[in-house]
C-alpha cells in the first residue's frame, strides 16, 4: 500500500507523458484506492495549494458527513467544506448555478431525478471519461438502482442510499392469540407479509381497531389504525409506481394510466386510505415515523430508515416488534409484478462549472465505492440504507439494521426501479400528486383522476418536446431502470 | 338655569401628583366664572370634574340642586368648548353643530331648522358644508361656539377658548363671547391664565394656583385688594412692583429696606403691620416721579403713547417701574426722584404672604 | 452659472471640463440615485419582462433559449391552476385580514384603555409578529396534527355539539386552508393591533371628551368618530397586510406544501413550483409580470384612497 503511494505520482507522470491522448487507468487495487490516487496525482499535476472541495450537502447529513470529509483530507489533502440546504431547496440551487455558472459547488448532494432536468441544463458534468480511468465498480449493486446513475447514455451520479420503500407490519399484533385463526379462516391464507397490495389493504381492514375494544384477549387503549402510507402532496408519486406495477409511459410517451390497469391502481391507492389515520394527507415524515413508533398502527409502507427509527428511537413503543416485508405486488396478466419505487436514495453529481471537476469526481468515486461506502452505511449518525449485495454479509451494517431488515431490503432491491428519469418529472409527479389527491378526497373517481393525468403528462411532454423526451424514455427503459420492458 | 356649587373638590392622579387640593366654590345661576393660574394649577382639571370627564377623588359638584358626581358627561346638560376646540375633522359643520341633536336622535326637520337658526345667530351659513379644515380660526371658533350653544346648555364651559388665536382675533372675540353670555343668561364658567381676559369678561374670578383658589373676587376687587402676594403679582400690567422691607412706627411709620427709607402716611400702614418684616406693593401707577422722595435713575422706557413706563433703579435688589404721562421724556441714566402715593401703597406679611388689612 | 459656462473654453473641452461646470455637477448625485433606482429596481424588472418573451425552461440551456412573443402569457392566462391559485391567494389574504384587522382592532381598543399590567400585554401581543416564519410553521405543523393540542384544546368546545374534535387540520382541503390562514392571523395580528394602538394612542382625547359632553354614547363614540378618524389606520393596516398576505407563501410551504391536492396552493407558491420545481422560468416570468401587474394596481389603489383620506383629515397647522 505504501509502495503504492509512492509510485502512484511517478507512475501517473509517466503515463501522461507517454501517451497524453490515452485515458489510462488509475494505479490501486481496489476503487477508493485509485480515486485516493487519483485526487494526489491531480493535486499534483496541477500544483493546487491548499485544494478543497465544497458540497451542496442535504442538510439531514451535517451531522454524519464532516467525519468523511476530514478522512478525505487526511488522505489526499484536500479540504471539504459543506454548503447545507434541505432536500426542497437543492433543486432550485442547482438550476441557479446552471444559469449563473459561479463554480461555488463542486459536488452535488441530491436524489436521482434531479438529474434529467440538471443534465439538460448541462450543470452537471458527464462522469464517463472519469470512470475508465477510476473504474468504479458498481457490480454489487442492483441493475435498476445501477440505471438510474445514467441518463441518456451518460453517467452523472453515484448512488449511495438504497432508499426504496418497503413494508413493516407489526408482529406483537400478529401474533395476539387467535388472531392468525380467525384471518385464516375469513381471508383464506396466513396473515403475514402480503404478496399483493390487496392482501395488504385485507390485513389493513382486519386489524383496523377501535379504541376500547377487545379482540384477541387485548383491550386497546388507543385506536389501532390498519395502515399508514405517504399520501400527502409531494409524497404520493414515490408510492404509486408500486401500485401500478409496469412502465407509466408506452415508447412513444403516450401515458398509460388511464387504461383499467391504471384505473385500478388509482382506486387501490386510494382505497387503503380509509384505514390510515385520517389527517394521513397533511404528513410527511416528521408526522409518520413518530405515529409509527407510538404504536398507533398495524402496518407502514415507508422509506426502509422506519425501522430504525422503530427500533431506536427513545420514544418508541415497538422495539423488536416490526416485521419487514418485501413490497407487495400487483397481478398482471395473472403474474405477480412488485415494483418498490427508489423513493430517496440520495447520492452524488459533479458540478460542470466547479473549478476541478476531476478532483470532485475522485471525492464521489472514493466515498461511494464498496468499502467506503459501506462504512457510511454502517454509520449510526448516518441515513444512508443499505443498496449493495454485499451489506448482506457486513457485520456493521447488519448490526445498525438487523439481519431481518437487510434481508427483506435486499430481496426487495430486486424489485427496486427508478422514478420517472425525464426532463421535467417534477411537474410530471405534480399532475399525478394533485389528481391522487382529488381520488383521496372524494372529488373525483378514479376514471376521471387518470383521464386527467393523462391529459396533464402529455402537456408536460409537448411543453418539453415530445421527441426529446421519447428518446430520453427509451433510453431509460433500455437501461433497465424501470425493471420493465416495452410490451 | 343653573347655579354650580363645588364643596371641597380634590382630585389627586396617582400617587403624588394633586392636581385640585380641596376647591369650594358657589358660582350663582347666570355668572360668568372665571378661574386664571398659572399652567398646570389645576384649572383644567376642575373644569373637567364639573363636567364629568374627571371623576373627583373627594368632594361634591352641585348642578342646580342635583349632586351630579355620578352623572355622565351627557346627562349634565352642559357644553364645553375646548382649547383647541375639538372640532371633528372628518365631519362638515354642518354635521359637527348637530352632532349633539343627532345622538339625542332630534327629528331631522328639527335638527335641520335649529342648526340653520344657531349658524346664522354666529354668522356661519355660508360655512355649513364645509369641513372644519377649511375654516379660519375665528370661522372654527364660531362654529365650536354654535356647536356647543345649540342644545342652550345651562352651563356653557370654556377651556381657554381663544388662546389659540391671534392677538387681534382674541380681543375681537371677547367682546363676542361678552355679547353671547348676555344673549344666553347661561352659566360660563371660563378658564384663561390670560389677565385681561378675565379682567375684561368675568362677573367674578377665581385665582387658582397649587390646586386651590386664591382670591375670589370681582375683576376689581382682585386688582385693588389682591388677597396675597402671588394674585398681587400676577394681575396688573406692568407687573405690581414689590419691596421687603420693614416697617417701623418710632412717631410716624417709616417703611424701611436695605436701600430705602421712606416715610408711609399712617392711613396706608395697616395696625397690624408694623415692627414686622413685611413686602409692600406698588403698582406702578401709584409710583409718583416728582420733587421729593428718594432717588433713583433711569435704566429703560418703554413709551405707550398716553403713557410712558419708566424702568429705575434705586440701589435696591430688583429695579421699580412708574407709569408716567406720555408727553414726557426721559433719557437713560437720568436722575429721578420718586414717592409712593400713600392710598396705592399694600402692605404684605412677609411669612405667609397674605394681605395685611 | 453664465460665467461658468464662458470660463470653460479655456480647457480643452473634456469630460472633466463639462462635468466640473456647476450645472452639470449639481446633477451628478441625482444621476448616482437614479441610476442605482434604475439598477436596483428596473433592471431585474426589464430583465423579468425579456425572459418572459422566450421560450425558456431551464432544463436547457439558457443558450438554446429564444424570443418566441406573448406565448407565454397566453399560456398563463389560458392555465386555469394560475386563476385557482390566485383566486384562493384573495381568499385566505381577505379572510385572514379581515380577522387580524377585527383581533387586531379589538384588542387595541382593549388595551388603550390605561389598566394595570398594560405594558405587559402589549409586549405579549407583540412577540408573534417576531417569530420566524420558518418558525410558526414548524410550531404550527405540530399543533395541528390531528391528535395534537389544537384539536385537544377544541374537544371540550365541540364535543358538546356533537362535532368530533378531530379536526384535519393539515388534510382535510376546507381545514387545512383555515389552518394556513388561522397561522397567518396568529402571527399577523401582532401588526395590525400596533398599528390600531397608535391609531388610538393618536387620536385627539378632546374629540372624544367633546363628545361625550354632547351626550354621545359609547357606541356612537366609537361608530361616529374613533372609527372614521382611525381609517387612515384601518387603510395602512389593510395594504399593508394585504400586499404580504398576497404573498403567502411560508405557510403554504412549512404547513402543506400547497396540499391536500393544491387546495392551499397560493399564487406565491404557484410560481415558486412553476418556476423552482418545475423549471419554466418563461412562464414564470410572464405570470409575475402579470401578477405585478395586478397587485401594484391594487396597492397603488390603496394609496390613493389613504391620501386622500389625509388629506381630508388634516388640520392646519397653527391654527388662527
Ligand atoms: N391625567 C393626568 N394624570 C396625571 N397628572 C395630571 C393629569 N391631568 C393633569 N395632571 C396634573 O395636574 C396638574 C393640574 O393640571 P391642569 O391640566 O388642571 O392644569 P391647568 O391649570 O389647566 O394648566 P394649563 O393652564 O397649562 O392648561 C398638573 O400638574 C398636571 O400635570
Ligand atoms: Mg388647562
Amino acid at each position: 500500500m505504501k509502495q503504492v503511494r509512492l509510485l502512484a505520482p511517478i507512475a501517473l507522470c509517466l503515463a501522461l507523458a507517454c501517451t497524453p491522448a490515452q485515458a489510462q487507468t488509475l494505479p490501486g487495487d481496489t476503487v477508493e484506492e485509485r480515486a485516493i490516487n487519483g485526487a494526489r496525482a491531480y493535486v499534483e499535476d496541477h500544483q493546487l495549494q491548499n485544494p478543497s472541495l465544497t458540497i451542496l450537502l442535504i442538510s439531514l447529513f451535517r451531522n454524519a458527513m464532516p467525519a468523511y470529509a476530514q478522512q478525505w483530507e487526511e488522505l489526499t489533502g484536500i479540504k471539504v467544506n459543506f454548503i447545507e440546504y434541505g432536500y426542497t431547496d437543492i433543486p432550485s440551487k442547482i438550476m441557479a448555478e446552471a444559469i449563473a455558472k459561479t463554480g461555488q459547488y463542486d459536488v452535488f448532494n441530491h436524489f436521482p431525478y434531479v438529474v434529467p432536468d440538471a443534465a439538460g441544463a448541462g450543470v452537471l458534468m458527464p462522469l464517463d471519461d472519469y470512470t475508465e480511468r477510476g473504474r468504479p465498480d458498481f457490480s454489487g449493486i442492483e441493475p435498476a438502482l445501477r440505471a438510474q446513475q445514467r441518463y441518456n447514455g451518460k453517467q452523472y451520479f453515484f448512488l449511495l442510499d438504497g432508499d426504496h420503500i418497503i413494508l413493516v407490519l407489526r408482529k406483537d399484533i400478529l401474533d395476539l392469540p387467535g388472531a392468525k385463526e380467525e384471518f385464516q379462516a375469513q381471508h383464506g391464507w396466513e396473515p403475514g407479509c402480503p404478496e399483493t397490495m390487496a392482501q395488504w389493504e385485507q390485513l389493513a381492514s382486519f386489524f383496523h381497531t377501535k379504541k376500547g375494544d377487545t379482540r384477541w384477549g387485548k383491550t386497546f387503549d388507543q385506536d389501532l389504525y390498519g395502515a399508514m402510507g405517504y399520501r400527502a402532496i409531494n409524497f404520493s408519486y414515490r408510492h404509486f409506481p408500486a401500485y401500478f406495477g409496469g412502465l407509466l409511459f408506452d415508447q412513444d410517451m403516450n401515458p398509460l394510466v388511464n387504461t383499467p390497469h391504471g384505473v385500478e391502481a388509482i382506486r387501490a391507492f386510494s382505497s387503503i386510505v380509509q384505514y390510515m389515520p385520517p389527517d394521513i394527507q397533511g404528513w410527511g415524515t416528521p408526522q409518520i415515523y413518530p405515529f409509527w413508533a407510538s404504536g398507533q398502527a398495524f402496518s407502514v409502507m415507508s422509506f426502509p430508515s422506519i425501522v430504525g427509527y422503530g427500533n431506536k428511537n427513545p420514544q418508541t413503543q415497538i422495539v423488536g416488534q416490526q416485521l419487514s416485508c418485501i413490497v407487495p405486488g400487483v397481478m398482471r396478466d395473472g403474474q405477480l409484478v412488485r415494483r418498490s419505487p427508489q423513493a430517496a436514495g440520495t447520492g452524488y453529481m459533479v458540478n460542470r462549472h466547479g473549478k476541478h471537476p476531476e478532483l470532485a469526481y475522485y471525492f464521489l468515486q472514493w466515498f461511494t465505492g464498496p468499502q467506503q461506502g459501506d462504512v457510511a452505511i454502517a454509520d449510526p449518525q448516518g441515513f444512508w440504507d443499505p443498496m449493495r449485495r454485499s451489506n448482506l454479509d457486513n457485520p456493521a451494517i447488519v448490526e445498525k439494521f438487523g439481519s431481518q431488515f437487510i434481508e427483506t431490503t435486499m430481496a426487495n432491491t430486486k424489485y427496486a426501479i427508478s422514478l420517472l428519469m425525464l426532463e421535467g418529472n417534477y411537474e410530471y409527479f405534480n399532475v399525478l400528486d394533485k389528481n391522487l389527491a382529488q381520488v383521496m378526497q372524494g372529488n373525483l373517481t378514479p376514471e376521471q383522476a387518470a383521464a386527467r393525468i393523462e391529459r396533464g403528462w402529455n402537456s408536460v411532454t409537448d411543453d418539453v418536446g415530445r421527441d426529446y423526451q421519447i428518446e430520453s424514455w427509451r433510453n431509460g427503459v433500455a437501461s433497465g431502470a424501470y425493471l420493465d420492458t416495452f410490451q | 338655569m343653573a347655579r354650580i356649587v363645588l364643596e371641597n373638590l380634590v382630585k389627586t392622579f396617582g400617587a403624588g401628583v394633586t392636581a385640585v387640593a380641596g376647591v369650594s366654590l358657589d358660582i350663582q345661576d347666570g355668572e360668568f366664572m372665571i378661574f386664571v393660574g398659572p399652567s398646570g394649577c389645576g384649572k383644567t382639571t376642575t373644569l373637567n370634574m364639573i363636567c364629568g370627564l374627571e371623576q373627583p377623588t373627594s368632594g361634591q359638584v352641585i348642578i342646580g340642586d342635583r349632586v351630579v358626581n355620578d352623572l355622565e358627561p351627557g346627562e349634565r346638560h352642559l357644553g364645553m368648548v375646548f382649547q383647541n376646540l375639538a372640532l371633528f375633522p372628518h365631519m362638515t359643520v354642518f354635521e359637527n353643530i348637530a352632532f349633539g341633536l343627532r345622538v339625542r336622535k332630534v327629528p331631522t326637520a328639527d335638527l335641520n331648522e335649529r342648526v340653520s337658526r344657531i349658524a346664522e345667530t354666529f354668522q356661519i351659513t355660508h360655512l355649513l358644508a364645509k369641513k372644519p379644515a377649511q375654516c379660519s380660526g375665528g370661522e372654527a371658533q364660531r362654529v365650536a361656539l354654535a356647536r356647543t350653544t345649540i342644545s342652550s346648555p345651562d352651563v356653557l364651559l370654556l377651556d381657554e377658548p381663544l388662546s389659540s388665536l391671534d392677538a387681534k382675533l382674541r380681543v375681537e372675540m371677547r367682546t363676542e363671547l361678552k355679547r353671547l353670555h348676555e344673549q344666553l343668561r347661561s352659566t360660563f364658567v371660563y378658564v384663561t391664565h390670560d389677565q385681561a381676559e378675565a379682567m375684561t369678561m368675568a362677573d367674578r374670578i377665581a385665582v387658582m394656583q397649587g390646586g386651590r383658589i386664591q382670591q375670589l373676587g370681582t375683576p376689581l376687587e382682585i386688582y385693588r385688594r389682591p388677597a396675597n402676594l402671588f394674585v398681587a403679582g400676577f394681575f396688573g400690567m406692568p407687573t405690581m412692583n414689590l419691596i421687603s422691607g420693614r416697617i417701623c412706627d418710632s412717631d410716624s411709620p417709616r417703611f424701611q429696606s436695605e436701600n430705602l427709607d421712606l416715610k408711609l402716611p399712617a392711613k396706608a400702614v395697616p395696625r397690624t403691620g408694623t415692627d414686622r418684616d413685611v413686602c409692600i406693593g406698588v403698582r406702578s401707577e401709584h409710583v409718583l416721579l416728582g420733587a421729593q422722595g428718594a432717588a433713583g435713575r433711569v435704566q429703560l422706557t418703554e413709551p405707550l403713547g398716553d403713557e410712558t413706563l419708566v424702568f429705575f433703579d434705586y440701589g435696591g435688589p430688583s429695579q421699580l417701574v412708574a407709569k408716567y404721562r406720555g408727553d414726557r421724556t426721559f433719557n437713560v441714566g437720568e436722575a429721578i426722584v420718586f414717592d409712593f402715593d400713600p392710598k396705592g401703597v399694600l402692605v404684605f406679611d412677609a411669612e405667609d404672604e397674605t394681605r395685611l388689612a | 452659472m453664465v460665467a461658468e459656462t464662458e470660463t470653460a473654453p479655456r480647457r480643452p473641452a473634456g469630460l472633466t471640463a463639462w462635468l466640473a461646470q456647476e450645472r452639470v455637477f449639481r446633477l451628478v448625485p441625482f444621476v448616482m440615485v437614479e441610476g442605482m433606482f434604475l439598477l436596483l429596481l428596473a433592471l431585474p424588472f426589464v430583465l423579468t419582462i425579456y425572459i418572459s418573451l422566450l421560450r425558456w425552461r431551464a432544463n436547457r440551456p439558457f443558450e438554446q433559449a429564444y424570443v418566441q412573443g406573448f406565448v407565454n402569457y397566453a399560456r398563463v392566462i389560458g392555465e386555469p391552476e394560475f386563476w385557482w391559485s390566485l383566486g384562493r391567494t384573495f381568499y385566505f389574504a381577505g379572510a385572514a385580514v379581515t380577522l387580524e384587522l377585527v383581533l387586531g382592532f379589538s384588542l387595541a381598543m382593549l388595551v388603550h384603555q390605561a389598566f394595570r399590567g398594560r405594558r405587559l400585554y402589549i409586549t405579549i401581543f407583540l412577540i408573534p409578529m417576531m417569530v420566524v416564519p420558518v418558525v410558526v410553521g414548524y410550531n404550527f405543523s405540530m399543533i395541528y396534527v390531528d391528535s395534537g393540542p389544537l384539536n385537544q384544546i377544541l374537544a371540550p368546545i365541540l364535543t358538546p355539539f356533537g362535532v368530533t374534535a378531530r379536526i384535519r387540520w393539515l388534510s382535510h382541503p376546507i381545514a387545512a386552508q383555515w389552518a394556513i390562514i388561522l397561522a397567518d392571523v396568529w402571527q399577523w395580528t401582532s401588526l395590525t393591533f400596533l398599528i390600531f394602538l397608535s391609531g388610538f394612542a393618536a387620536l385627539p382625547p378632546e374629540l372624544i371628551n367633546a363628545a361625550r359632553v354632547m351626550g354621545a354614547s359609547r357606541w356612537q363614540i366609537f361608530r361616529r368618530i374613533q372609527l372614521p378618524l382611525l381609517k387612515p389606520a384601518i387603510i395602512i393596516a389593510v395594504v399593508i397586510r394585504t400586499m404580504e398576505a398576497l404573498k403567502l407563501f411560508d405557510q403554504a410551504v412549512l404547513l402543506t406544501f400547497g396540499g391536500p391536492g393544491d387546495s392551499t396552493q397560493t399564487i406565491a407558491f404557484f410560481l415558486w413550483r412553476q418556476v423552482w420545481q418545475f423549471n419554466k422560468y418563461g412562464f414564470g416570468a410572464a405570470a409575475s409580470v402579470l401578477l405585478l401587474l395586478l397587485f401594484s394596481s391594487l396597492i397603488y389603489g390603496g394609496i390613493y384612497l389613504l391620501v386622500r383620506e389625509r388629506a381630508l383629515l388634516q388640520q392646519p397647522e397653527g391654527r388662527g
